[in-house]
């Protein structure tokens, strides 16, 4: 993937997101994004998934530049996958349909050809069994996957994964994380925003660390965890590692 | 005999024992009447007062159709990016919701009917009907619509889907089974309510009651039928309303 964003700033009425963010990331697979509550990661990751328009800047995305109109938005964000946190699936229909109505409605397959490609999304999930429940009959660990089975149906030029396993019990983080880690090991281009130190640093090929809306370090993922050059940044991984 | 069981015949026993009770008060109330009831002349007018109940049942089917056109229409009005069909969404409802209904028919009969050229008072009754029950039906369809989360709007955005597509595929479906079982409810209303159509002469349930009435000077025989030919429809509607709301809680 290639990022390259620009003096990008977010404000909310008086509260400020992102302070102009200015950065490059160029031949990595995964991209982590960590950081504080509140210092503007999840509001990155929503500009990168085109779900977000900066009040500044410039963002773009493998060397196609973002126009921020409604129209191109909605053109880019269906070639992008997003995982949130969670509420991710619709609740009036099955795992199966989740996946199916977007391929069906936006992307124009076939009914016959969407449930072949949602069938074989969730065979590789290992969800098979579970294709006609609704997401009320499915743990919050299945929940993500569909919505990762989901995200990946449309073959998306970059997967998103704002705080995927922060609504979950920790067995339940596990499962969602291997599946991530092997999304990481195809090679697929992800971007995830996480709380995960021990993941982050398993997965990410960059790592960014953002705080008060402003990135104070950018940096390959060994350097990074490895010998921090920001004050700030060691500050916080002393503090998130110790226990 | 288990526990389910046992509680469903003490729930029975009590149910009989509150029927008693309510019917005893009646049956004392007509006693104290000493009222000689006269059911021959009104069983000759049976197929009268059959004809109003299906009228009443063709005219409150065709209101609901109506209304919940007008209804949705109206909700999704108020929501709209136009201000000006929100505020006109907005004073339709408050003005519908804030006036006797009988008014309303009274009006649109005699004022809007007229000015329009609408000569047929089943249409003009039925329009009334739909656009009276359809401000009370945009309310609960809002209602369902804004009990839909952000984080929804998000997935929906997120996958891809236009607005329309939005509230198409995932709003509305969700909106509606929300707003089931209080439309079921105000549909209940609307049967009702459909009896005061008789003031223009739409030969409805009540009107062909009323009219039996002038015939025999019986009013007891004559709107006795009326009230259980209208619970016999409200009856099963508040019923399948509760099977409705025990069937929707699957929410997240």
């Amino acid at each position: 993937m290639k990022l390259e964003l620009e003096n990008v700033c977010k404000s909310y009425g008086p509260h400020v997101a992102l302070s102009g963010v200015s950065m490059r990331v160029e031949n990595a697979h995964s991209f982590v994004l960590i950081g504080p509550s509140g210092g503007g990661k999840s509001t990155l990751l929503r500009i990168l998934g085109g779900l977000e328009t900066p009040d500044a800047g410039t963002v773009a995305v493998n060397g196609e530049p973002l126009a921020f109109t409604e129209e191109t938005l909605l053109r880019y964000r269906r070639t992008i996958g997003t995982v949130f946190q969670s509420y991710n699936l619709f609740p009036h229909l099955t795992a199966l349909e989740n996946i199916t109505l977007p391929l069906e409605k936006v992307h124009r397959f076939s009914p016959a050809k969407a449930t072949e490609i949602a069938r074989a999304q969730l065979a590789r999930f290992r969800l098979e069994t579970h294709a006609a429940k609704t997401p009320a009959e499915l743990s919050g660990g299945q929940r993500q996957r569909v919505a990762i089975a989901r995200a990946l149906s449309i073959q998306p030029q970059l997967l998103l994964f704002d705080e995927p396993t922060s609504a979950l019990d920790p067995e339940m983080t596990t499962e969602v994380l291997e599946v991530i880690e092997e999304l990481r090991a195809e090679g697929r281009d992800l971007i995830v925003v996480t709380h995960h130190m021990g993941f982050a640093r398993r997965v990410a090929d960059r790592v960014a660390f953002l705080a008060d809306g402003r990135i104070l370090e950018s940096s390959a993922a060994s350097t990074f965890f490895d010998a921090p050059q920001n004050e700030a940044t060691r500050a916080f991984l002393a503090k998130v590692l110790r226990y | 005999m288990n526990p389910t069981a046992q509680s469903i015949a003490v729930r029975a026993l009590h149910f009989v024992v509150a029927l008693a009770l309510l019917a005893a008060v009646f049956a004392f109330a007509f006693h104290q009447l000493a009222y000689e009831w006269h059911w021959a002349p009104i069983f000759k007018y049976r197929d009268k007062f059959l004809h109003g109940w299906l009228v009443t049942i063709a005219l409150s089917i065709a209101s609901l159709a109506g209304s919940t056109a007008i209804g949705l229409a109206l909700a999704l009005s108020r929501r709209s990016r136009v201000l000006a069909l929100g505020y006109a969404a907005k004073i339709t409802v408050e003005l519908i919701r804030g006036t006797p209904l009988l008014v309303q028919i009274l009006i649109f009969f005699y004022v809007i009917a007229e000015a329009f050229r609408v000569t047929d008072r089943y249409v003009v009754g039925v329009t009334t009907l739909s656009i009276f029950s359809g401000a009370y039906i945009s309310e609960i369809i809002r209602a369902g619509i804004e009990s839909v989360g952000k984080s929804q709007l998000d997935a929906a955005r997120a996958v891809g889907f236009t607005r329309a597509q939005t509230y198409r595929h995932v709003i509305l479906p969700q909106a509606l089974r929300q707003a089931l079982p209080p439309l079921a409810g105000q549909f209940a209303s609307l049967v009702k309510d459909s009896s005061l159509l008789s003031v223009i002469a739409i030969s409805e349930f009540t009107l062909n009651a009323q009219e039996v009435n002038s015939y025999t000077y019986l009013p007891l025989e004559s709107y006795l039928p009326l009230a259980l030919g209208y619970l016999a429809l409200t009856l099963p509607i508040s019923l399948g309303t509760r099977w409705l709301e025990s069937r929707t809680s699957y929410e997240t």
